[in-house]
């Protein structure tokens, strides 16, 4: 159902889009029973005249049962919901599979340096790329990012990936993540960060390896240029 | 402190004194009059509240154009809109007007006493928190303009001019909250002792109305938990003026420390809230149902049993903050956990439905859909429990969208229920109820279409506390830009219905008709009493025989039995 | 007097506020604590205090031992105003000046410790140390003001036995979480 909000463009994105999905089922369900039977009783007992209501307490076993029986199926889709939403947590937040490249995602007020792995393909090496509200990436690719701020909170959002790790600075947060679909998407600031807050935007392309490699040769031109 | 020896010797005396104006309603500690204070002062707070909401809706839909009645919104003063929204809203709306405004003018009167155990104290608490909303209002009007720096007030952020641009609205902001706090203290304290010890004879704590249950068990909830805000609001004071480094990584500090000092009150403070509002409902569906609370006690237990999972759930709100990954999964179990006992009550509320005979007053009204609103409130609450969901949906309008579902029931669905049940008691004449209807129906509906909105707009990945999404380009395709608009539109109908309310509630006020002591043919003791009630409450204090809950007894001619008839 | 006040209830109104608000306090110096935990774990070499200063140990053993009887001498004096002993205001009295020396006596380490240039500005680890030593401080302080009040109060015996007890409670809070901030933050 997400997908149809917003593309899957991470491998992480299917996963987390259907726990969204087995919520929204499970919930939905209960949602429209209990506000029907809400509305119901609130139109079958209306008063009508020298009809007088009826006296249950819930202190009987067949009374509370019908509260019993509700209370124990939540229960039970609670640990349904948990099993999958802990299963898709850890393979996101838990589980780090071996990295193809690294990155650097450097967050400030108000906007975001990348440091990109040059041709090498090895971060922290000269050829390096560093980039600012631009970010490149290649499709079918695992990467790990190092994560950090300069000033205050920030928070690195990509919506397609379904991808977000807040920034304290400080400190170097790691994460992973493998982008499964060509194209443009937003990269925000998910966490309020002061004035330039609604500014903090920049952009990842994700890029077939050939693309990926134009533009890093591009960008060591600049370098080469401008030194 | 002499004051009070004096007036151990006078005795009962003063409520037979004329009394100044003065005496009477400013520097009065009579519980009503204090409960009437702390009423409308929240009451003009949420103007100030709506009108902050009124001003960046109209920037979210119209990005860049002039608002009526206010300017232009700049990046700057469109974070001191959302952050002192939020702010004076949960503290200087919601918890007044729930639980100092109920509980004041409640609490001894269905309890079946004179007044508060501590009069002074309660007048005190008022006098502090007035000078807590003079501050938190003063703040909006200062150089650099109010703070921005989100309700949560994360360092670093919240610590530094350098960062937020607020040099004199930071710290005072905290310290207006922690004013607030203070004041809630000593109300909280009044609540709890006069419940324990000065109820009226006969009546067991299992004859305690939910309401009164309800906001004693929220002051409880309150006081427990607040003591961890208090110290990081030290600690960031300290930090912000004179330069400590509590939640600075460059001096040794933590950050992160604050949010979950600040997480480990927030989170039972939505309980704080949300107790009084089911009390109220509690009150208004079994009167106007005819019938008695299905599973009273159960749902006395389910409520203690929340309050007690609440402390265990606060880092659901920090998921993806930076805590560590396995600990995210303990809350995230913990927070599904605390989904049961309130499915739990809100069932219990359905099933006392049944069988009733339910008549549809204005008070019902507002009741009824808390149950409605309320019910999504919570399942889309479940989206944000779960950590592998709150990836996406943290710091989107999803939240927002979440908890407008809950605080909007809880701080004006269920206050309004409460406005005009109680209305005759405490003004001893009825509210109108056809203006009542419509105001219904302009509230209920409106606020469906500004919040449900919001729902599709988080789900497309719009996050929060941004000013414009002109510059986001998944985010301002018309599909997720209407929605902005809707939602602006629908608040423009919702504000302008409160109009029909406020002229209902001041002529009522003066020229309603007039009410006798139980308009309603309820059960609780407030009834007993004349309407409005003296200075003292009760001609002769009741002796309680039974429950608050008795009605359509069978073998009874009439429908309800009060607990001071035997 | 307000008939809210008078019904005989089996813990009094001065006695069950005074818990309450003890409650609130227990939770405000635990989050302290959690607080100077964390911030200790998480600081390194941020943590060690300003070169040259060394904490009063010793001296504020004496302090501690000092406070704690006061702690025991207010026990007393609640006793024996239960039992209308007249002797009760003099164990009063002992309790109230050894908690003002324990207030006096901790402001000349505080001075001392300034004199050798450690503020609440020179690192994290001062910062806490003066925070959490300094907030108890301060409640030591109204405890006192309290005291002092019921002191003068009771020269003309109309005092009522519920404040007693709950100044007696506030106070041995007080006692009572003083050796746990000395133990945590002194060594």
């Amino acid at each position: 159902m997400m997908e149809h909000i917003l593309p899957q463009a991470s491998s992480s994105a299917a996963s987390i889009d259907f726990i969204i999905d087995l919520i929204f089922y499970i919930v939905g369900a209960w949602l429209i029973l209990a506000e029907g039977i809400l509305f119901y009783f609130i139109i079958k007992y209306r008063r009508k005249a020298g009809v007088k209501a009826e006296y249950v307490t819930g202190e009987k076993h067949e009374e509370m049962k019908w509260i019993h029986i509700p209370h124990n199926l939540v229960l039970v889709f609670d640990v349904i919901i948990l099993i999958f939403a802990i299963k898709v947590w850890y393979e996101v937040k838990q589980f780090q599979p071996p990295a193809d490249e690294t990155v650097r995602v450097i967050g400030q007020q108000w906007s975001w340096r990348f440091v990109h792995p040059g041709l090498d393909k090895v971060l922290g090496t000269t050829d390096d790329v560093e980039t600012v509200d631009d970010f490149h990436v290649k499709i079918d690719t695992t990467y790990h990012f190092q994560l950090e701020s300069i000033d205050v909170l920030h928070s690195f959002s990509i919506p397609a990936f379904r991808l977000k790790q807040d920034a304290i600075p400080g400190r170097v947060i790691t994460g992973w993540f493998k982008p499964t679909r060509l194209g443009q998407y937003d990269f925000q600031c998910a966490e309020i960060c002061g004035i330039g807050h609604g500014i903090m935007k920049a952009r990842v392309f994700v890029e077939t390896p050939e693309e990926h490699e134009k533009w890093l040769k591009s960008r060591a031109q600049v370098v080469s240029v401008s030194n | 402190m002499s004051v009070e020896h004096h007036h151990e010797e006078h005795g009962h005396h003063a409520g037979h004194h004329e009394q100044t104006f003065w005496q009477k309603y400013v520097f009065s500690t009579d519980h009503k009059v204090i409960g009437m204070q702390y009423l409308f002062t929240g009451m003009l707070m949420a103007v100030v509240g709506g009108f902050l909401s009124y001003v960046f809706r109209m920037q979210l839909a119209f990005p860049g154009e002039i608002v009526p009645f206010y300017g232009l919104v700049t990046p700057a003063s469109y974070g001191s809109l959302s952050t002192n929204h939020g702010t004076i809203m949960i503290f200087w709306v919601a918890m007044p007007v729930l639980i100092a405004a109920f509980g004041n003018f409640l609490i001894p009167l269905m309890i079946g006493c004179d007044d508060m155990v501590f009069p002074r104290l309660n007048r005190l608490s008022y006098q502090i928190f007035l000078i807590s909303a003079i501050l938190i209002l003063a703040t909006l009007f200062l150089p650099h303009g109010g703070f921005a720096g989100a309700w949560t007030a994360y360092p670093p952020l919240s610590v530094s001019e350098q960062y937020n641009s607020t040099p004199y609205a930071a710290p005072l902001w905290v310290l207006a909250v922690a004013l607030e706090i203070v004041a809630f203290l000593i109300g909280g304290i009044n609540f709890i002792t006069t419940l324990m010890n000065a109820r009226a004879p006969g009546m067991k704590m299992f004859d305690v109305p939910i309401v009164i249950w309800m906001i004693v068990l929220a002051s409880v909830l309150f006081m427990a938990s607040v003591g961890p805000l208090v110290a990081g609001a030290i600690m960031l004071l300290f930090d912000q003026t004179i330069g400590t480094g509590f939640f600075s990584p460059a001096k040794g500090g933590d950050p992160i420390l604050w949010q979950h000092l600040f997480w480990f009150f927030g989170h039972p403070e939505v309980y704080v809230v949300l107790l009084p509002a089911m009390g109220i409902v509690a009150e208004v569906i079994t009167v106007f149902a005819r019938k008695k609370m299905f599973g009273y006690r159960t749902i006395i237990y389910s409520t203690i049993a929340t309050c007690i999972i609440s402390f265990f759930v606060w880092a659901h709100h920090q998921f993806v903050a930076g805590i560590d990954p396995r600990m995210a999964n303990v809350f995230s179990i913990t927070t599904l956990i605390i989904s049961i006992p309130i499915a739990e009550m809100t069932f219990l509320y359905i099933a006392t439905l049944y069988g009733g005979s339910i008549q549809l007053t204005s008070a019902m009204l507002f009741a009824l859909s808390f149950l409605v609103a309320f019910l999504i409130g919570g399942v889309t609450g479940i989206f944000l429990g779960s950590t592998g969901s709150d990836i996406y949906f943290h710091d989107t309008y999803f939240v927002v969208a979440h908890f407008h579902f809950t605080f909007f029931p809880i701080a004006i669905i269920a206050v309004f229920a409460g406005l005009y049940y109680w209305f005759p008691k405490m003004f001893g004449r009825y509210m109108n109820e056809t203006l009542g209807k419509i105001h219904f129906w302009g509230t209920f509906i409106p606020f469906n279409l500004i919040f449900l909105p919001l729902f599709y707009s988080g789900a497309a990945g719009t996050h929060r506390r941004i000013y414009s999404y002109q510059h986001f380009s998944e985010l301002s395709i018309p599909s997720v830009q209407n929605m902005q608009v809707i939602a602006t539109y629908a608040l423009l109908v919702l504000l302008a219905f409160q109009v029909v309310f406020v002229v209902n509630f001041f002529w009522s006020m003066f020229m309603g008709k007039k009410a006798g002591n139980n308009p309603w043919n309820a059960n609780t003791l407030e009834w007993v009493a004349p309407s409005p009630p003296p200075h003292g409450n009760f001609q002769e204090m009741p002796t309680v025989y039974r429950g608050p809950y008795e009605y359509s007894v069978p073998g009874r001619d009439l429908d309800y039995w009060p607990q001071n008839v035997p | 007097m307000v008939l809210a006040e008078t019904r005989n209830p089996p813990i009094a109104n001065a006695v069950l506020g005074t818990i309450f608000f003890v409650l609130v306090e227990a939770m405000f110096f635990a989050a302290l604590i959690s607080s100077y935990l964390v911030i200790r774990a998480g600081a390194g070499l941020n943590w060690i205090p300003p070169a040259n200063v060394r904490l009063p140990v010793e001296a504020t053993a004496v302090n501690t031992v000092a406070l704690l009887i006061s702690g025991v001498l207010m026990i007393l004096s609640a006793k024996l105003f239960a039992d209308k002993n007249p002797k009760a205001r003099w164990f009063f009295l002992g309790s109230l000046v050894l908690g003002i020396s324990f207030v006096l006596l901790q402001g000349r380490e505080w001075i001392g410790l300034i004199d050798v240039g450690m503020t609440i500005l020179s690192g994290v680890f001062a910062a806490c140390f003066f925070l959490l030593i300094g907030l108890h401080g301060l409640h030591a302080i109204t405890a006192i003001i309290a005291m002092v009040y019921l002191w003068l109060t009771m020269q003309n015996d109309l005092i009522k036995v519920e404040r007693i007890q709950a100044i007696t409670i506030y106070w041995l809070f007080i006692v009572g979480i003083w050796p746990v901030l000395y133990g945590l933050v002194y060594f």
